[in-house]
């Protein structure tokens, strides 16, 4: 789980608490330090302009303090096994990298996290997390209901299903849940691609399947439509590599991100 | 429940990937989709079988493709057969095109792949791995379960960690897929191409996520070439060991699967692979 350092995301660890409930887990706090332009990624198709962050003040470093003493204290009382990481320097894409690989599921607060830097939302840093990772990551909003109900964003794509195996292995307490199977493609073509292959898999995995094809552009339309779903989580494909493009491609999952609704799953290896 | 395919070629049937399959699928309560890759480009015959004086003879022809499709009806029955027999869920598909490409499709909808690793959909004699296998490893959608030509129950884990991040990506989807095996010996090795450093990389944080997983596990350090070390080590070996690996992008081949060290593997002992990369 991480944290900028400045800001808590209660929803985040509301999310853990409850998965602990139903099956123990390993929780590392993993308290990054505020950034500076120098040590962002510098990916040449970056996806943001330039962000300068004030140097660390005495107070500042107060915060991060009671921000870690919060997440022991919760950890305690909610009898979660935790481990605290900071401390790390400057660097903090390449240690949440090192921290992702070995650890089966990354979770962020979507509001929180480095919620000072970048005017869009979601912001930039959050955006360079989610292409740098090397495990699932789950965004939480910070007030959500704890997810009832699955939609499997599949788009025909080899990432989307991706996310899907990896959601079923890393979160089978959710698999029991009604889960659709929506197609969400870009374009309008009218047909679920390799729809007898996708369901043969995901009838395996999940007990409760719909598939449903969605009627309009989900382009412009699926995260309003997830909107009205209650208590949901959504299972996405990563952004991928070629950085700018797969952005926009997904930018329906940056509006459910932004939108502060809805937990989202993002199946990255 | 997960959904596993194992890949078969009908003219050369594997009975030790089949033996193998099942007992995964059994073991785990998973589903089993048997593919033949009956590759209509793939035949027993060659098209200088049908050509005649007077040309192409349609007879002989359909009397050639029809004993093709025999062969592989038999194997696939027989796979209907022993599948029954034993109790698994499963079911067969029949795909036509290219063998590569429709094994590469159905990856993408499996949890894991199995296959036996001297497959090559070819006539003639491959040194291993074969053209076949390295485009399926390094395309492949899911992990590899490679399999040896007989079959022995799996009575260890080995798993190979060279510090890069597909090496721990294949650590990781060994647990997601068959948990079934964490109960078994689980050793870690390692190779320091230095000859005295003892180091394992990055291992505070390999040590936590493992020990969440395995609770039982000896690490092994090693010095010198891995593909020379390992096999050295692991002739000492008794039990029957699931080698699992980290590989093989042809653009970014991990430093442990360069064909050496596969093929060392292979040639040296009857240990089935475990094979994932995550780029």
């Amino acid at each position: 789980m991480a944290f900028d350092g400045f800001h808590f995301s209660e929803g985040a660890f509301e999310f853990v608490k409850n998965l602990n409930e139903a099956n123990p887990v390993l929780l590392t706090g993993v308290f990054l330090p505020q950034v500076n332009y120098a040590n962002l990624w510098t990916y040449a198709d970056g996806v943001g302009s330039p962000i300068f962050v004030n140097v660390l003040e005495d107070e500042d470093v107060n915060t991060i303090e009671k921000n870690i003493e919060r997440f022991e204290t919760l950890c305690v009382k909610y009898h979660i096994e935790f481990r605290i990481r900071k401390d790390f320097g400057d660097l903090a894409l390449p240690e949440l990298k090192k921290e992702s690989r070995f650890a089966d599921v990354l979770i962020i607060g979507g509001e929180k996290f480095y919620e000072n830097m970048g005017s869009g939302e979601p912001n930039n840093y959050l955006k360079e997390a989610l292409l740098a990772v090397e495990c699932a990551v789950i965004v939480v909003p910070e007030k959500y209901n704890f997810p009832t109900l699955n939609i499997l964003a599949y788009d025909g794509s080899a990432s989307s299903v991706f996310a899907i195996k990896q959601f079923a292995y890393l979160l089978p307490e959710l698999l029991n849940n009604p889960t659709l199977l929506t197609y969400a493609n870009m374009n309008e073509n009218n047909h679920i691609p390799d729809e007898a292959y996708i369901e043969e898999l995901v009838t395996r995995h999940f007990t409760d399947l719909t598939v449903s094809k969605l009627e309009f552009d989900s382009r412009k339309y699926f995260a309003t439509w997830v909107k009205d779903k209650k208590s949901a989580i959504v299972i996405s494909g990563s952004f991928g590599r070629s950085a700018f493009s797969q952005l926009l491609k997904k930018s329906f999952l940056l509006e459910i991100i932004k939108d502060h609704n809805t937990p989202v799953f993002i199946g990255h290896k | 429940m997960q959904k596993i395919i194992a890949a078969f070629d009908g003219f050369k049937f594997s009975q030790s990937n089949l033996n193998y399959a099942i007992a995964l699928a059994a073991k785990a309560n998973a589903h089993l989709t048997n593919v033949f890759l009956d590759d209509k480009t793939y035949t027993r015959y060659a098209i200088y079988d049908l050509v005649f004086e007077d040309g192409v003879s349609q007879k002989k022809m359909s009397k050639l493709v029809q004993q093709d499709a025999r062969i592989r009806n038999e194997a696939a029955s027989k796979v209907v057969e022993v599948c029954s027999q034993i109790g698994v869920s499963f079911n067969i598909h029949h795909d036509e095109n290219v063998a590569l490409d429709e094994l590469l499709h159905e990856t993408i909808f499996a949890d894991l792949l199995i296959i036996n690793n001297k497959e090559s959909f070819t006539h003639h004699e491959e040194k291993y791995p074969s053209r076949f296998l390295q485009d399926l490893l390094s395309n492949t959608q899911t992990p590899v379960f490679l399999t040896p030509d007989s079959y022995k129950p799996i009575e260890k884990i080995v798993l190979l960690f060279d510090g890069t991040p597909t090496s721990v990506y294949a650590i990781k989807q060994l647990n997601y897929l068959l948990p079934i095996f964490n109960y078994l010996p689980v050793e870690l090795i390692t190779v320091n191409t230095d000859d005295e450093q003892q180091t394992i990389p990055d291992v505070n944080l390999l040590k936590e996520f493992l020990h969440r997983h395995y609770p039982v596990i000896n690490y092994t350090i090693l010095n010198g070439m891995a593909s020379v070390e390992i096999v050295n080590y692991l002739k000492m070996e008794t039990l029957q060991c699931l080698m699992v690996l980290g590989a093989y992008r042809r653009t970014m081949v991990s430093r442990w699967f360069k064909s050496s060290m596969a093929d060392a593997l292979v040639k040296a002992f009857n240990f089935p692979l475990f094979i994932a990369h995550n780029k």
